[in-house]
Protein backbone atom coordinates (compact mmCIF):
# COMPACT_ATOMS: atom_id res chain seq x y z
CA UNK A 1 0.00 0.00 0.00
CA UNK A 2 2.56 2.41 0.96
CA UNK A 3 4.93 1.74 -1.72
CA UNK A 4 2.28 2.12 -4.30
CA UNK A 5 1.09 5.07 -3.15
CA UNK A 6 5.16 6.73 -2.64
CA UNK A 7 5.20 5.87 -6.37
CA UNK A 8 1.86 7.29 -7.73
CA UNK A 9 2.88 10.16 -5.94
CA UNK A 10 6.24 10.64 -7.27
CA UNK A 11 5.06 9.82 -10.97
CA UNK A 12 3.05 12.72 -10.12
CA UNK A 13 5.45 15.04 -8.98
CA UNK A 14 7.83 14.18 -11.53
CA UNK A 15 4.94 14.91 -13.88
CA UNK A 16 4.09 18.15 -12.56
CA UNK A 17 7.50 19.41 -11.47
CA UNK A 18 8.90 18.64 -14.72
CA UNK A 19 12.42 19.18 -13.10
CA UNK A 20 15.45 19.55 -15.19
CA UNK A 21 17.61 17.26 -15.64
CA UNK A 22 21.50 18.98 -16.09
CA UNK A 23 23.87 17.93 -18.81
CA UNK A 24 26.14 16.18 -16.98
CA UNK A 25 24.00 13.58 -15.01
CA UNK A 26 22.01 12.56 -18.57
CA UNK A 27 24.12 9.44 -19.21
CA UNK A 28 23.31 8.30 -15.66
CA UNK A 29 19.53 8.75 -15.96
CA UNK A 30 18.84 5.97 -17.76
CA UNK A 31 21.53 3.78 -15.84
CA UNK A 32 19.69 4.94 -12.52
CA UNK A 33 15.71 4.37 -14.08
CA UNK A 34 16.89 0.53 -14.87
CA UNK A 35 18.63 0.06 -11.39
CA UNK A 36 15.38 1.27 -9.84
CA UNK A 37 13.13 -0.65 -11.68
CA UNK A 38 15.42 -3.75 -10.79
CA UNK A 39 15.12 -2.52 -6.74
CA UNK A 40 11.28 -2.52 -7.15
CA UNK A 41 10.57 -5.54 -8.93
CA UNK A 42 12.96 -7.29 -6.30
CA UNK A 43 10.49 -6.10 -4.06
CA UNK A 44 7.79 -7.21 -5.67
CA UNK A 45 8.65 -10.67 -5.72
CA UNK A 46 10.02 -10.32 -2.42
CA UNK A 47 6.41 -9.57 -1.24
CA UNK A 48 5.05 -12.26 -3.26
CA UNK A 49 7.22 -14.27 -1.59
CA UNK A 50 6.28 -13.44 1.75
CA UNK A 51 9.70 -12.50 2.63
CA UNK A 52 9.34 -8.29 2.42
CA UNK A 53 10.98 -6.11 4.42
CA UNK A 54 11.57 -2.12 4.04
CA UNK A 55 14.71 -2.27 5.31
CA UNK A 56 16.11 -4.39 2.87
CA UNK A 57 14.16 -2.96 0.15
CA UNK A 58 15.46 0.86 0.90
CA UNK A 59 19.28 -0.13 1.18
CA UNK A 60 19.07 -2.52 -2.02
CA UNK A 61 17.62 0.31 -3.91
CA UNK A 62 20.28 3.09 -2.96
CA UNK A 63 22.92 0.79 -3.45
CA UNK A 64 21.81 -0.16 -6.80
CA UNK A 65 21.11 3.29 -7.86
CA UNK A 66 24.37 4.34 -6.42
CA UNK A 67 26.49 1.62 -7.72
CA UNK A 68 25.16 1.55 -10.80
CA UNK A 69 25.95 5.59 -11.31
CA UNK A 70 29.34 4.72 -9.80
CA UNK A 71 30.06 2.29 -12.42
CA UNK A 72 29.29 4.50 -14.96
CA UNK A 73 30.98 7.62 -13.80
CA UNK A 74 34.54 5.29 -13.29
CA UNK A 75 34.12 3.93 -17.55
CA UNK A 76 33.75 7.88 -18.51
CA UNK A 77 36.89 8.86 -16.46
CA UNK A 78 38.42 5.68 -18.46
CA UNK A 79 37.04 6.09 -21.43
CA UNK A 80 35.02 3.15 -21.66
CA UNK A 81 31.32 4.55 -20.38
CA UNK A 82 29.15 3.45 -22.83
CA UNK A 83 30.92 -0.28 -22.64
CA UNK A 84 30.33 -0.05 -18.74
CA UNK A 85 26.75 1.19 -19.32
CA UNK A 86 25.93 -1.68 -21.38
CA UNK A 87 27.39 -4.51 -19.27
CA UNK A 88 25.31 -2.61 -16.50
CA UNK A 89 21.81 -2.53 -18.45
CA UNK A 90 22.82 -6.38 -19.28
CA UNK A 91 23.07 -7.64 -15.81
CA UNK A 92 20.69 -5.56 -14.24
CA UNK A 93 18.11 -6.69 -17.07
CA UNK A 94 19.08 -10.21 -16.75
CA UNK A 95 18.14 -9.63 -13.00
CA UNK A 96 14.91 -7.86 -13.62
CA UNK A 97 13.51 -10.51 -16.31
CA UNK A 98 14.34 -13.80 -14.22
CA UNK A 99 12.31 -12.23 -11.09
CA UNK A 100 9.80 -10.87 -13.51
CA UNK A 101 8.99 -14.17 -14.16
CA UNK A 102 9.47 -15.30 -10.54
CA UNK A 103 6.39 -13.13 -9.93
CA UNK A 104 4.24 -14.60 -13.63
CA UNK A 105 5.21 -17.62 -11.32
CA UNK A 106 3.11 -16.44 -8.86
CA UNK A 107 0.64 -14.81 -9.93
CA UNK A 108 -0.56 -16.56 -12.90
CA UNK A 109 0.81 -20.15 -11.83
CA UNK A 110 2.44 -20.54 -15.15
CA UNK B 1 29.54 -20.40 -16.03
CA UNK B 2 29.21 -20.09 -12.24
CA UNK B 3 28.77 -16.62 -12.48
CA UNK B 4 25.93 -16.65 -15.47
CA UNK B 5 23.75 -19.33 -12.97
CA UNK B 6 24.12 -17.75 -9.70
CA UNK B 7 23.01 -14.41 -11.69
CA UNK B 8 20.11 -16.27 -13.31
CA UNK B 9 19.17 -18.63 -10.48
CA UNK B 10 19.30 -16.36 -7.74
CA UNK B 11 18.86 -12.66 -8.47
CA UNK B 12 16.63 -11.94 -5.47
CA UNK B 13 18.65 -9.71 -2.76
CA UNK B 14 19.94 -12.00 -0.29
CA UNK B 15 19.20 -9.47 2.04
CA UNK B 16 14.93 -10.77 1.84
CA UNK B 17 15.85 -14.20 3.38
CA UNK B 18 18.52 -13.39 5.73
CA UNK B 19 15.74 -10.82 7.12
CA UNK B 20 13.04 -13.36 6.88
CA UNK B 21 15.09 -15.70 8.50
CA UNK B 22 15.97 -13.41 11.55
CA UNK B 23 12.12 -12.36 11.35
CA UNK B 24 11.11 -16.18 11.68
CA UNK B 25 13.91 -16.56 15.16
CA UNK B 26 12.52 -13.43 16.50
CA UNK B 27 16.08 -11.54 16.59
CA UNK B 28 14.56 -8.62 14.47
CA UNK B 29 14.12 -5.21 15.57
CA UNK B 30 10.40 -4.10 15.02
CA UNK B 31 8.97 -2.19 12.35
CA UNK B 32 9.60 1.29 13.16
CA UNK B 33 8.08 4.64 11.16
CA UNK B 34 11.16 5.82 10.34
CA UNK B 35 11.63 2.44 7.80
CA UNK B 36 8.47 3.13 6.52
CA UNK B 37 9.10 6.71 6.14
CA UNK B 38 12.54 5.60 4.45
CA UNK B 39 10.18 3.14 2.04
CA UNK B 40 7.86 5.69 1.27
CA UNK B 41 10.90 8.03 0.50
CA UNK B 42 12.29 5.28 -1.53
CA UNK B 43 9.09 4.82 -3.48
CA UNK B 44 8.74 8.33 -4.24
CA UNK B 45 12.46 9.10 -5.37
CA UNK B 46 11.75 5.99 -8.12
CA UNK B 47 8.27 7.40 -9.17
CA UNK B 48 9.99 10.71 -9.67
CA UNK B 49 13.12 8.87 -11.27
CA UNK B 50 10.59 7.26 -13.90
CA UNK B 51 8.25 10.74 -14.79
CA UNK B 52 11.93 12.49 -15.54
CA UNK B 53 13.59 10.02 -17.72
CA UNK B 54 10.58 9.54 -20.03
CA UNK B 55 9.83 13.18 -19.92
CA UNK B 56 13.19 14.22 -20.28
CA UNK B 57 13.86 11.80 -23.05
CA UNK B 58 10.44 12.92 -24.98
CA UNK B 59 12.27 16.37 -24.85
CA UNK B 60 15.32 14.93 -26.70
CA UNK B 61 13.17 13.68 -29.42
CA UNK B 62 10.97 17.34 -29.73
CA UNK B 63 14.11 19.33 -29.54
CA UNK B 64 15.68 17.21 -31.76
CA UNK B 65 12.60 18.00 -34.28
CA UNK B 66 13.03 21.60 -33.46
CA UNK B 67 16.51 21.90 -34.35
CA UNK B 68 15.50 20.40 -38.10
CA UNK B 69 12.68 22.65 -37.95
CA UNK B 70 15.56 25.85 -37.38
CA UNK B 71 18.10 24.34 -39.69
CA UNK B 72 15.20 24.12 -42.58
CA UNK B 73 14.28 27.64 -42.30
CA UNK B 74 17.87 28.54 -42.22
CA UNK B 75 18.56 26.70 -45.28
CA UNK B 76 15.39 28.60 -46.53
CA UNK B 77 16.57 31.91 -45.27
CA UNK B 78 20.09 31.52 -47.12
CA UNK B 79 18.60 30.85 -50.26
CA UNK B 80 15.56 33.79 -50.01
CA UNK B 81 18.96 35.77 -49.24
CA UNK B 82 21.08 34.53 -52.54
CA UNK B 83 18.20 35.45 -54.50
CA UNK B 84 17.81 38.85 -53.45
CA UNK B 85 21.42 39.14 -54.18
CA UNK B 86 21.31 37.33 -57.56
CA UNK B 87 18.41 39.82 -58.50
CA UNK B 88 20.57 42.86 -56.97
CA UNK B 89 23.16 41.65 -59.21
CA UNK B 90 21.21 41.62 -62.48
CA UNK B 91 19.62 44.84 -62.24
CA UNK B 92 23.11 46.49 -61.37
CA UNK B 93 24.25 44.80 -64.53
CA UNK B 94 21.51 46.20 -66.47
CA UNK B 95 22.64 49.32 -64.89
CA UNK B 96 25.93 48.84 -66.22
CA UNK B 97 25.13 47.81 -69.97
CA UNK B 98 23.00 51.45 -70.15
CA UNK B 99 25.64 53.69 -68.72
CA UNK B 100 28.09 51.43 -71.26
CA UNK B 101 25.65 52.36 -74.04
CA UNK B 102 25.16 56.14 -73.44
CA UNK B 103 29.20 55.87 -73.14
CA UNK B 104 29.77 54.26 -76.36
CA UNK B 105 27.33 56.47 -78.30
CA UNK B 106 30.26 58.86 -77.90
CA UNK B 107 32.56 56.78 -79.93
CA UNK B 108 30.50 54.79 -82.89
CA UNK B 109 32.11 51.19 -83.91
CA UNK B 110 33.53 50.55 -80.26
CA UNK B 111 29.60 49.44 -79.41
CA UNK B 112 29.95 46.06 -81.57
CA UNK B 113 33.47 45.13 -80.65
CA UNK B 114 32.41 45.30 -77.17
CA UNK B 115 29.26 42.47 -77.75
CA UNK B 116 31.86 40.51 -79.75
CA UNK B 117 34.34 40.76 -76.85
CA UNK B 118 31.30 40.04 -74.01
CA UNK B 119 29.75 37.13 -75.87
CA UNK B 120 33.61 35.45 -76.61
CA UNK B 121 34.18 35.63 -73.15
CA UNK B 122 30.99 34.21 -72.11
CA UNK B 123 29.45 37.74 -70.64
CA UNK B 124 26.26 37.95 -72.82
CA UNK B 125 24.05 34.83 -73.77
CA UNK B 126 24.81 33.68 -77.81
CA UNK B 127 23.22 31.62 -80.54
CA UNK B 128 23.74 30.21 -83.42
CA UNK B 129 24.13 26.49 -85.10
CA UNK B 130 25.12 23.97 -82.37
CA UNK B 131 26.13 20.67 -81.68
CA UNK B 132 24.71 18.72 -78.80
CA UNK B 133 26.58 16.01 -76.83
CA UNK B 134 24.03 14.03 -74.24
CA UNK B 135 25.79 11.35 -72.05
CA UNK B 136 24.30 9.65 -69.13
CA UNK B 137 24.63 7.20 -66.36
CA UNK B 138 24.53 3.53 -67.64
CA UNK B 139 21.06 2.01 -66.85
CA UNK B 140 21.03 0.21 -63.88
CA UNK B 141 23.06 2.70 -62.45
CA UNK B 142 22.60 3.61 -59.00
CA UNK B 143 24.26 5.48 -55.82
CA UNK B 144 22.41 3.08 -53.08
CA UNK B 145 23.84 -0.39 -54.75
CA UNK B 146 27.06 1.20 -55.07
CA UNK B 147 27.38 -0.17 -58.87
CA UNK B 148 29.56 2.74 -59.54
CA UNK B 149 30.96 1.67 -62.96
CA UNK B 150 28.52 2.89 -65.43
CA UNK B 151 28.64 6.76 -64.24
CA UNK B 152 29.99 9.43 -65.90
CA UNK B 153 32.11 10.97 -64.45
CA UNK B 154 33.63 14.88 -64.42
CA UNK B 155 36.89 13.75 -66.33
CA UNK B 156 34.22 12.28 -69.50
CA UNK B 157 32.75 15.83 -69.06
CA UNK B 158 35.76 17.71 -69.45
CA UNK B 159 37.17 15.52 -72.12
CA UNK B 160 34.01 15.50 -74.39
CA UNK B 161 34.14 19.64 -74.00
CA UNK B 162 37.87 19.83 -74.43
CA UNK B 163 37.01 17.68 -77.86
CA UNK B 164 34.63 20.02 -78.46
CA UNK B 165 37.02 23.10 -78.05
CA UNK B 166 39.80 21.07 -80.37
CA UNK B 167 36.73 20.86 -83.03
CA UNK B 168 36.22 24.35 -83.54
CA UNK B 169 34.04 25.17 -81.05
CA UNK B 170 33.06 28.94 -80.15
CA UNK B 171 31.28 28.46 -77.24
CA UNK B 172 30.28 25.65 -74.89
CA UNK B 173 27.71 25.07 -72.39
CA UNK B 174 27.10 21.70 -69.90
CA UNK B 175 23.37 21.60 -69.02
CA UNK B 176 23.52 25.70 -69.43
CA UNK B 177 26.24 26.54 -67.38
CA UNK B 178 28.01 28.46 -70.11
CA UNK B 179 31.86 27.84 -69.96
CA UNK B 180 33.82 30.67 -69.57
CA UNK B 181 38.10 31.40 -68.75
CA UNK B 182 36.96 31.16 -65.14
CA UNK B 183 35.21 27.86 -65.86
CA UNK B 184 36.27 24.42 -64.06
CA UNK B 185 34.64 21.13 -64.17
CA UNK B 186 35.32 19.37 -61.76
CA UNK B 187 33.74 16.46 -58.89
CA UNK B 188 32.41 17.23 -55.52
CA UNK B 189 31.20 13.53 -54.02
CA UNK B 190 29.22 12.14 -56.73
CA UNK B 191 28.32 15.64 -58.48
CA UNK B 192 29.98 17.03 -60.97
CA UNK B 193 30.15 21.22 -60.33
CA UNK B 194 30.28 23.37 -63.07
CA UNK B 195 30.99 27.09 -62.23
CA UNK B 196 30.56 25.48 -58.86
CA UNK B 197 26.71 24.31 -59.65
CA UNK B 198 25.67 20.75 -59.13
CA UNK B 199 24.47 19.28 -62.30
CA UNK B 200 21.80 16.77 -62.45
CA UNK B 201 21.55 13.98 -65.08
CA UNK B 202 21.69 13.68 -68.21
CA UNK B 203 24.28 16.20 -69.17
CA UNK B 204 23.65 17.91 -71.86
CA UNK B 205 27.11 19.17 -73.69
CA UNK B 206 26.13 22.16 -76.43
CA UNK B 207 28.56 23.51 -78.56
CA UNK B 208 28.16 26.56 -81.12
CA UNK B 209 30.45 26.28 -84.01
CA UNK B 210 29.98 25.95 -87.84
CA UNK B 211 27.73 23.59 -88.92
CA UNK B 212 29.74 22.22 -91.96
CA UNK B 213 32.64 21.16 -90.02
CA UNK B 214 32.23 21.05 -86.14
CA UNK B 215 30.04 17.68 -86.22
CA UNK B 216 31.88 16.18 -88.51
CA UNK B 217 34.97 17.29 -86.95
CA UNK B 218 33.87 15.79 -83.56
CA UNK B 219 32.82 12.67 -84.60
CA UNK B 220 36.27 11.65 -86.15
CA UNK B 221 38.39 13.36 -83.81
CA UNK B 222 38.98 12.20 -80.15
CA UNK B 223 35.89 12.97 -78.69
CA UNK B 224 33.98 10.52 -81.38
CA UNK B 225 36.08 7.61 -80.30
CA UNK B 226 35.90 8.38 -76.41
CA UNK B 227 32.32 8.29 -76.64
CA UNK B 228 32.71 4.73 -78.55
CA UNK B 229 34.36 3.92 -75.98
CA UNK B 230 32.22 5.25 -73.01
CA UNK B 231 29.29 2.90 -74.57
CA UNK B 232 31.02 0.22 -75.32
CA UNK B 233 33.11 -0.37 -72.20
CA UNK B 234 30.71 0.94 -69.16
CA UNK B 235 27.06 0.83 -71.12
CA UNK B 236 26.89 5.04 -70.71
CA UNK B 237 24.01 6.26 -72.87
CA UNK B 238 25.34 8.39 -75.35
CA UNK B 239 24.08 10.86 -78.29
CA UNK B 240 25.19 13.65 -80.43
CA UNK B 241 22.49 15.98 -82.35
CA UNK B 242 22.80 18.87 -84.36
CA UNK B 243 20.35 21.75 -84.32
CA UNK B 244 20.11 24.86 -86.47
CA UNK B 245 19.98 27.30 -83.81
CA UNK B 246 20.77 26.61 -80.10
CA UNK B 247 21.41 29.04 -77.13
CA UNK B 248 23.82 29.34 -74.61
CA UNK B 249 23.08 31.21 -71.73
CA UNK B 250 25.27 34.26 -69.89
CA UNK B 251 28.22 32.20 -67.49
CA UNK B 252 27.57 33.12 -63.73
CA UNK B 253 30.87 35.22 -62.89
CA UNK B 254 33.46 36.50 -64.67
CA UNK B 255 33.97 38.80 -61.31
CA UNK B 256 38.38 39.24 -61.06
CA UNK B 257 39.25 40.91 -57.88
CA UNK B 258 43.35 39.98 -58.50
CA UNK B 259 43.56 40.12 -62.26
CA UNK B 260 44.09 43.75 -63.48
CA UNK B 261 44.19 44.65 -67.16
CA UNK B 262 47.98 45.54 -68.27
CA UNK B 263 48.01 48.85 -70.34
CA UNK B 264 49.80 48.39 -73.82
CA UNK B 265 53.36 49.29 -73.53
CA UNK B 266 53.49 49.53 -69.45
Amino acid sequence: MIPALGLAIGILIGVLVQPDVPIWLLPYLPIAVVAALDAVFGGVRAVLDGIFDDKVFVVSFLSNVLVAAFIVFLGDQLGVGSQLSTGIVVVLGVRIFSNVASIRRHLFNA
Amino acid sequence: MTLLTSMLERPLDPGYAAAARERAAGTQAPRTATGRLAMLLSCLVVGVLLATASLTLRQNAAQQGQVRADLLSRIDNRRADGDTTAKAIADAEARIAQLEQAALAAAPGTAGDLARLRSAVGAESVTGPGVTVTVDDAPGTDAATGSANGRVLAKDVAFLVNALWAAGAEAVAVNDQRLSGRSAIRFAGDAILVNFRPLARPYRITAIGDPATLPAAFAEGPGGSYLTSLSDNYGVVTEVSTAAKVILPRTTSLTLTYAHPQKEGS
